[in-house]
Order: structure tokens, then C-alpha cells, then sequence
């Protein structure tokens, strides 16, 4: 072997060497982000917010202990969250089709059994009055969101909509005083009169 | 005169030593005969380890009425047991009625208990949302049990049956998950065909799961591979029909 073979297999050999040395860095600095989480999108009762896939404007946040739907009542030893708002999708027939509330302490409530937020599938331009419905322990209901998107499996690397409940303590005091069910009605299309109320 | 050792008179000899002879022996068997002496003898060393025994489950423990069991994510207390034609009275659109009644030729059983998600997220079990959780939780072992409104086959004459609905006991509606952080009263009910004789008894199966994280997406899991955890026998008590609510 004479030394020009020498050094073409010493550079070959450096190459490769910085290479994965470069592939390294690029993975361990990759890791900590997730290149998927989606976008979010933080809004309050009583604002709106406008994201890709529509609008959302949060009229209020209800509770209670006891709810009724259709004319049948749930009780819960723990409370129930209802949250109020509407919907109008931007550039396509959509629905709200995922809803989780996520508790101070990481604590995820899904949209399942008898949490069965729902929203209607409408046209843009025609906004639909929605309700997310959850069953939660008291003690994860303070300092709560919800988690709004269209996508109903995954809404990574969309817009998410983050709701701040604003739920407090005090909050969960008056609930739990009030003797009557949180009434939620039907989905439906929204009237011009609750959007400006 | 000193006599030279057997190998390196071999050697000299032209015959193989004892290592060269084990290594002919070797070159000369076909793959499957090394494959059936492995098997062979890793079938010896277990024997050491209990061999082909029945591996014995894992400690099954009993179920007290009263006492909290930790069947993985869930805690339950059986609070009791019971039989009859129906369950419960609950609020509807017109009024009072029955929650669960049993269809024609069929008598209810249920167990009464406590049970509270002490995991962080609502539990439903694997494959889809919609699936009842309660289908793996806890199962009854007795005499013609059905589901779905059909019977199911007996071994020795007992049935293994997942529950037929579950109601929470403050309103006895329908419960389908279990959230985390809330304890609920539930009853969880099994359809009997009433053709076999009033039950005194049934044997309870309670399972716990394990928590089985998607392969690709880490942060995404689901409790999977219900396995026996508590079972016992417990005292059914025969309760009378319940009285027509008055209008």
C-alpha cells in the first residue's frame, strides 16, 4: 500500500467518522422537540379565536354535580364541566370531533362514555352552537383546559384551540351549592342573537 | 524408560486426539441432530427450573366483600351481591322507571362495588374508545349465564360471562368509563336464564391490566392484557321485584 492509498482510506475513514458524528448531533438536538405537536391556540370564555380550520368563541363555562341531557340526568361524585361555545369551520364542511380536558396536574379526560362533548358537522358561514361535556374529579377540575380540534385521532402538527376554563376553587364551591342540573340542550345551529349576546 | 502420553502417541501415530476426534464428530453432524442436542440439553438444565411443569399463575387472591382489592389501573370494593327480576329505579322523560329488567325466560344477577381509576387518563380498554372496559374488569363464573341475549357455552356446566350492562347507583344510568379520580358505586349486571335453579352463590373473576405504550408514538399507551388477579365466592341475595312506580 503506498501512501496515497494511505490517505484516500484516512480521509474515507474521517469522513465517515464526522458523518455520524453530524447524524448524532442532529438526532439528540431533534429529540427534545416534537417536530408533530400541534399548534396552540389559547383563548378564553367570553373571547374568540380564529385558527386554520375555523372559529371558536367560548360563551361560558357551567357546572355542577348533577347534568341533564335529552331529559336525563347523570349525577357524579365528582363534577361535571359544560362548556359552551360555537363553531364555524373556515373553507370546509367540518366538525368538532376531538375534545379532551387536560387538569393542572397533566390528568387527561377524554371525550368517551358519559363525556360525550359533541358538535355538529356544518358549512362555513352557517356556525353551530356546540357543548363539551366532562365528567372530572373535583380536585382536577381547578386550573383546567379543554382541548379543541377537527382531527379526531390526532391533532398533531394541526391548530389546536386551548380553552382556559378559569375554574377555581371558588368556582367549584358555587357549583356544588346549586340544587338543580346543569341543563344541556341540543346541538343546533347557532341564531344571530346568541352570537352578539 | 517413561511412557509418552496417549494423545501424543496418537499423534505420532497419525490417529486423532481426543479434542480432534469431538471436533470430526462434530463437523460430521447435519444442522438438525446440533439443533435436537441443544434442545436436549436446554430441556435438562430447566429441569432444574421445574422443566414442562404447569407453570403456576401468579398468586390469585381472594375477594371479601367489604375489602379493596388493586386490580391495575382500578381499585374495587365489592360492597355486595345479588338477584332478581330487576334493578333500580331511575329518572326518565315521563317519569320513574325501571333501570335493567330481565328479558322473558331471564332473572338478573349483579355485583355491587366501588371502583375509582387511579391511573391519569380515562380508562377504556384497548382496541377502540368505544369499547366497554367493563368487558375485561370482571367477569361472574356460574351456572347459565348469557350475553347479548344468547347463551353462552358452559364447561362443566358453568359459564364465563362479562357483564351485561353497568349502572352507577345514584342515578342508575349507564356507566361506560371509568375517569380517573372518581370513586363511583356501580352495579355490574349479568342476564341468567331463569330455567336453572335460583343462585346462592357465584364465583367472581376480577382482572388487572398492564399498561402497553404504542410502539411508534411513546406518548400514546393503553392498559392491555387483562390477567386474573382476585376471585372468590360470593353470597347472592335473592331481592323481590321492584314495586311499579306510581304515577
Amino acid at each position: 500500500m503506498n501512501s496515497r492509498q494511505v490517505a484516500q482510506r484516512a480521509g474515507a475513514g474521517t469522513l465517515l467518522v464526522v458523518a455520524l458524528a453530524v447524524g448524532q448531533s442532529v438526532d439528540s438536538a431533534s429529540r427534545h422537540r416534537d417536530a408533530g405537536r400541534p399548534y396552540e391556540h389559547s383563548v378564553a370564555p367570553g373571547q374568540e379565536v380564529t385558527v386554520r380550520w375555523g372559529t371558536i368563541k367560548v360563551f361560558g363555562v357551567r357546572g355542577g354535580t348533577s347534568v341533564t341531557r335529552i331529559g336525563t340526568e347523570n349525577k357524579t361524585p365528582g363534577v361535571w364541566v359544560v362548556t359552551d361555545y360555537s363553531f364555524d369551520p373556515r373553507g370546509a364542511r367540518e366538525g368538532i370531533r376531538f375534545a379532551e380536558l387536560v387538569a393542572d396536574d397533566g390528568t387527561i379526560y377524554t371525550s368517551t362514555g358519559r363525556s360525550d362533548g359533541t358538535c355538529p358537522l356544518t358549512n362555513p358561514g352557517v356556525p353551530v352552537m356546540c357543548h363539551a361535556v366532562f365528567e372530572v374529579a373535583r380536585e382536577a377540575a381547578a386550573g383546567s383546559r379543554l382541548r379543541l380540534a377537527v382531527d379526531s385521532d390526532d391533532p398533531k402538527g394541526d391548530d389546536l384551540v386551548v380553552v382556559d376554563l378559569q375554574i377555581t376553587d371558588d368556582t367549584l364551591d358555587t357549583w356544588s351549592r346549586q340544587n338543580t342540573p346543569v341543563v344541556v340542550d341540543i346541538d343546533g345551529p347557532l341564531h344571530e342573537q346568541e352570537l352578539l349576546s | 524408560m517413561e511412557t509418552p502420553p496417549a494423545d501424543s502417541r496418537r499423534a505420532r501415530q497419525g490417529q486423532p486426539s481426543g479434542k480432534q476426534s469431538w471436533l470430526r464428530l462434530l463437523a460430521r453432524l447435519r444442522l438438525r441432530d446440533v439443533g435436537y442436542a441443544v434442545a436436549g440439553v436446554t430441556l435438562l438444565i430447566s429441569g432444574a427450573f421445574g422443566g414442562l411443569d404447569p407453570v403456576q399463575a401468579k398468586g390469585i387472591q381472594p375477594v371479601v366483600v367489604g375489602q379493596s382489592v388493586v386490580a391495575t389501573p382500578v381499585t374495587l370494593t365489592v360492597t355486595g351481591a345479588g338477584w332478581g327480576p330487576d334493578y333500580g329505579t331511575r329518572a326518565g322523560s315521563f317519569g320513574p322507571m325501571t333501570a335493567e329488567r330481565a328479558g322473558d325466560g331471564e332473572r338478573l344477577v349483579w355485583v355491587e362495588a366501588d371502583v375509582r381509576n387511579t391511573s391519569d387518563t380515562t380508562f377504556r380498554l384497548g382496541r377502540t374508545q368505544f369499547t366497554n372496559i367493563f368487558d375485561e374488569l370482571i367477569h361472574l363464573r356460574m351456572p347459565g349465564l348469557r350475553e347479548n341475549g344468547a347463551a353462552v357455552a358452559a364447561v362443566d356446566g358453568v359459564v364465563d360471562a362479562t357483564p351485561s350492562a353497568v349502572v352507577e347507583r345514584d342515578t342508575y344510568s349507564r356507566v361506560s368509563t371509568l375517569p380517573p379520580g372518581i370513586t363511583y358505586r356501580v352495579a355490574f349486571i349479568w342476564l341468567q336464564d331463569s330455567a336453572t335453579p335460583p343462585p346462592t352463590t357465584t364465583t367472581v373473576v376480577i382482572n388487572r391490566f398492564t399498561e402497553r405504550k404504542n410502539f411508534f408514538m411513546p406518548e400514546m399507551s393503553e392498559w392491555a392484557t387483562p390477567e386474573t388477579a382476585y376471585s372468590g365466592t360470593l353470597t347472592l341475595t335473592p331481592a323481590p321485584p321492584t314495586p311499579a312506580p306510581s304515577s
